[in-house]
């Protein structure tokens, strides 16, 4: 059965996370809030998003542009080493994917889009924690109405 | 003492419900005093619409038992031998309690 090639981006490009930050937990498609009090951290969840096609850039190829995020999580013991922490992260995200393509046909490179940073409020989280999203998109071509990988 | 005041002495002075602990504002001495904790887990909303879960740390403190001192961000409380910096701090109407927003490492 072919892979659709939406699921070949994102599978690749989990891959390319795992392989870069072996260090960093990563989680694909998460439902659940992460614990930041609990869980491991730093931790990794990537998401795609939207998804736009293209039919008139190529005769019988659609275009697709695929967005997806990466959504970073850090705790530690001050304030000051959560903001760092999340730079940290931000920057190996960033330094991992942007710029990156998969070896897989009909995938173009990923592009940075940009990202939001944001420290939990002291209210709501008694450790220091926070959370960072990087949004990124990448091209895919499929032949027109199969978008598969070839 | 209003009924108000001996209503929150008698919570605080309850061991089911109170606790020991300590203040003080760095460098000054610790001063006893009894807290009521809270410990609230909720969740947070995410950038990304995932969000987290994580839990708070209050402690409710008598006014009465920190006369001197009314209650900031950087001052200290100590509970279980843990010392807790204090984060934020509301006054309740009355005066008689304060609210303290506790971090933990």
């Amino acid at each position: 059965m072919p892979t659709p090639i939406r699921e070949a981006a994102l599978a690749a490009i989990a891959a390319r996370l795992a392989a870069e930050l072996p260090s960093i937990v990563l989680e694909r498609a998460r439902r659940a809030p992460v614990d930041t009090d609990k869980e491991t951290l730093p931790r990794l969840v990537l998401t795609g998003i939207d998804w736009e096609a293209d039919e008139t850039a190529e005769p019988g190829s659609t275009h697709y542009n695929l967005g997806f995020v990466v959504v970073g999580y850090v705790r530690s013991t001050t304030d000051l080493g959560v903001e760092q922490g999340l730079s940290d992260l931000h920057a190996a995200v960033v330094a991992a994917l942007a710029g990156w393509t998969p070896a897989i046909v009909g995938l173009g490179e990923a592009a940075e889009l940009g990202a939001e940073f944001r420290l939990y409020d002291t209210d709501e989280s008694a450790k220091p924690a926070g959370e960072v999203l990087a949004r990124f998109s990448m091209l895919a071509i499929a032949p027109l109405g199969q978008p598969y990988t070839s | 003492m209003s009924a108000f005041a001996s209503m929150l002495a008698a919570v605080h002075a309850d061991t089911n419900i109170g606790m020991a602990a300590d203040f003080r504002r760095p460098p000054g001495p610790w001063v006893p005093a009894r807290v009521v904790l809270s410990r609230p887990t909720d969740v947070i909303g995410g950038l990304g619409g995932l969000g987290s879960r994580a839990g708070g740390l209050a402690a409710t403190i008598l006014a009465g038992d920190i006369a001197s001192l009314e209650p900031r961000r950087g001052d200290e409380v100590l509970l279980n031998g843990n010392v807790h910096r204090v984060e934020d701090a509301e006054r309740d109407p009355l005066g008689l309690s304060w609210r303290l927003v506790l971090a933990e490492e």
